[in-house]
């Protein structure tokens, strides 16, 4: 079976191919130099540069994977959750070229998307024992705990309460003037430092206050305090950001306690529930400092951990095309969704 | 094939109403239209399946895509552009890009005006709009740049003719607006046919993408 995958859910244009759930292209073009002045993504430019850049991306997938449009059995289209507008562009042009070849077309969860490219690469997907499975979801949007019975079976068991990951490290590489985006020149700057020279909160520590969600606070995340503590420090200690090694301190320290505060909730989850493995997916997976964390838990705790290739964990279209490959071997029909949806929950596949 | 020979698909979502049309040798085939307030998405994929199989035309009878690129709806202009390069794609066909105002001026001039006005609400208390100067079995010309500017400083002489596809919104503020029409496909389709220069393969848009300072610059 051959896919074509289609993503342009916030600000990255991407197309890729997959031949049997093989990873045969994957093209991203990146946004991020037009949004970094911003220090965030900007809907507008964002969508104006995936009308631009979509056409040309997808006839890049397509050569990469030696394909011919004539070869496609379908495609597969990210619908939510994200930015209606950016949405809008990828749905369109998914769904022409569908009517246009005559095959089936598929929409797909961005975070299903995220969640199965922990099993992409250049050979066909492999999910036995594999399941159940806890996955740790940390993005520039959203960050999550979503606990796996099975393929297409979630159960989300925490989640942020405010910021999510990569907004956290957003934030902070702004606060230090370091630039846009946050998580890759946090990584940077923070090599070499010492990462237990200040002491950052890692969220919901204290037991007071009102609780008015249901999941299980031990289970959730916040990331505002961990702000407000690094501008708190810096207001303090000004002269913390005029000397290279109390910077790169100072930074270390923050990558930690947001690296840890994820790491520490996800060793909760696997004393808590049931799993014979655990992943972590998205864009802040790519962290060196929490990937390290979660080899060592894994080691610790004597659970395999699986991790996406750093292709992979950044938005793209191969774990779109991968996603509805998968659903579609384990007996689940394609779905044509009518619209996109910015707000998409994630449900499972026997109630869709 | 060459595009003036063939079958050419009108594609014009700059507006509330949507519009699809087939052209064949230059000659109105089919067309269709349909009014929503919001882009809907249903509509449009479904109305092309009803188009192309009512008059027994196949997407590879297509030889030109005719895209009308505003100025207009934001989402309206994107998605034609997104479904006209979509559907170009497997065979490389074609795709031109034709003012969605031209359309308008060229409806308007079949009313018999010479010198016309096509204005559109930009929102944020501000009009879009372009004199066009249409002489007889020419095509509607744009006399200068399109501009924005607030209501009230829509100057119109007396002998011109005030277009707009968002007339009920308008007409408070621009008195002299008689002509509600909106852009059809067949007349973007007609137009791309017509062009001699092509223009930008993207929307046009009249305001910047942002209105803040950035903060790194």
């Amino acid at each position: 079976m051959i896919l074509l995958g289609i993503e342009t859910s916030c600000d990255e244009t991407a197309a890729a191919v997959l031949v049997d759930g093989a990873v045969r292209s994957n093209i991203i073009y990146s946004q991020i130099a037009q949004h970094a002045p911003y220090g965030g993504v900007v809907p507008e430019i964002a969508s104006r540069d995936h009308v631009r850049k979509l056409p040309g991306i997808i006839r890049e997938a397509m050569q990469g994977a030696g394909s011919s449009f004539e070869q496609l059995d379908g495609i597969a289209v990210t619908y939510g959750p994200g930015l209606s507008s950016s949405l809008l562009i990828g749905y369109s042009a998914a769904r022409a070229l569908s009517q246009r070849l005559g095959i089936p077309l598929t929409g797909v969860h961005h975070h299903e998307g995220h969640i199965y490219s922990v099993f992409l690469s250049e050979k066909p997907p492999v999910l036995d024992g594999a399941f159940p499975m806890m996955v740790l979801l940390v993005s520039g949007g959203d960050t999550k705990l979503v606990y796996m019975k099975a393929p297409g079976c979630y159960e989300i068991i925490g989640q942020t309460i405010d910021d999510a990951a990569g907004e956290a490290l957003d934030k902070g590489a702004m606060l230090l003037g370091l630039g846009y985006p946050g998580g890759p020149v946090i990584q940077k700057t923070a090599e070499g430092g010492n990462p237990r020279a200040v002491r950052f909160p890692r969220g919901l520590d204290n037991p007071g206050g009102e609780w008015k969600y249901t999941f299980d606070r031990k289970l959730c995340f916040s990331f505002s305090g961990l702000k407000t503590a690094l501008l708190y420090h810096v207001q303090h200690h000004p002269e913390s950001l005029k000397d290279e090694t109390a910077k790169r301190n100072l930074i270390a320290s923050y990558q930690e306690a947001v690296a840890d505060a994820l790491a520490v909730r996800i060793e909760r989850a696997l004393e808590l529930y049931d799993c014979v493995s655990f992943a972590c997916a998205g864009g802040v997976s790519l962290n060196k400092v929490l990937r390290e964390k979660l080899g060592k838990l894994s080691e610790k705790c004597g659970v395999p951990l699986k991790l996406s290739s750093p292709k992979l964990c950044t938005d793209n279209a191969a774990m779109v095309a991968g996603a509805a490959f998968i659903r579609q071997s384990l007996g689940h029909p394609f779905i044509l969704p009518d619209d996109v949806n910015p707000n998409l929950r994630l449900e499972n596949w026997d109630n869709t | 094939m060459k595009a003036e020979s063939g079958i050419v698909l009108g594609i014009e979502l700059s507006s509330r109403q949507g519009s699809l049309a087939l052209l064949k040798d230059g000659t109105l085939l089919a067309e269709k239209t349909w009014i929503g307030e919001n882009v809907r998405h249903n509509v449009l994929f479904q109305t092309l399946e009803t188009l192309l199989g009512g008059v027994g035309v196949s997407y590879s009878d297509i030889s030109l895509y005719a895209v009308g690129r505003g100025p207009g709806s934001f989402s309206g202009m994107r998605m034609a552009f997104a479904v006209a390069q979509a559907l170009a794609l497997p065979v490389k066909t074609e795709v031109r890009a034709v003012s969605s105002g031209a359309a308008l001026a060229l409806a308007a001039a079949r009313e018999g005006a010479e010198q016309i006005i096509v204005v559109g609400d930009a929102r944020r208390g501000q009009v879009w709009y372009g004199l066009f100067n249409a002489g007889r079995n020419v095509c509607p010309e744009l006399d200068q740049e399109w501009r924005l500017v607030p209501y009230k400083e829509v100057a119109v002489q007396e002998e011109t003719l005030v277009v707009s596809s968002d007339a009920d919104r308008l007409r408070d503020y621009i008195p002299q607006l008689t002509l509600s029409l909106f852009p059809l496909a067949r007349d973007v389709a007609a137009l791309a046919l017509k062009q001699t220069v092509p223009e930008p393969l993207e929307p046009l848009y009249l305001h910047p993408p942002v209105f803040v300072e950035p903060k790194f610059s």
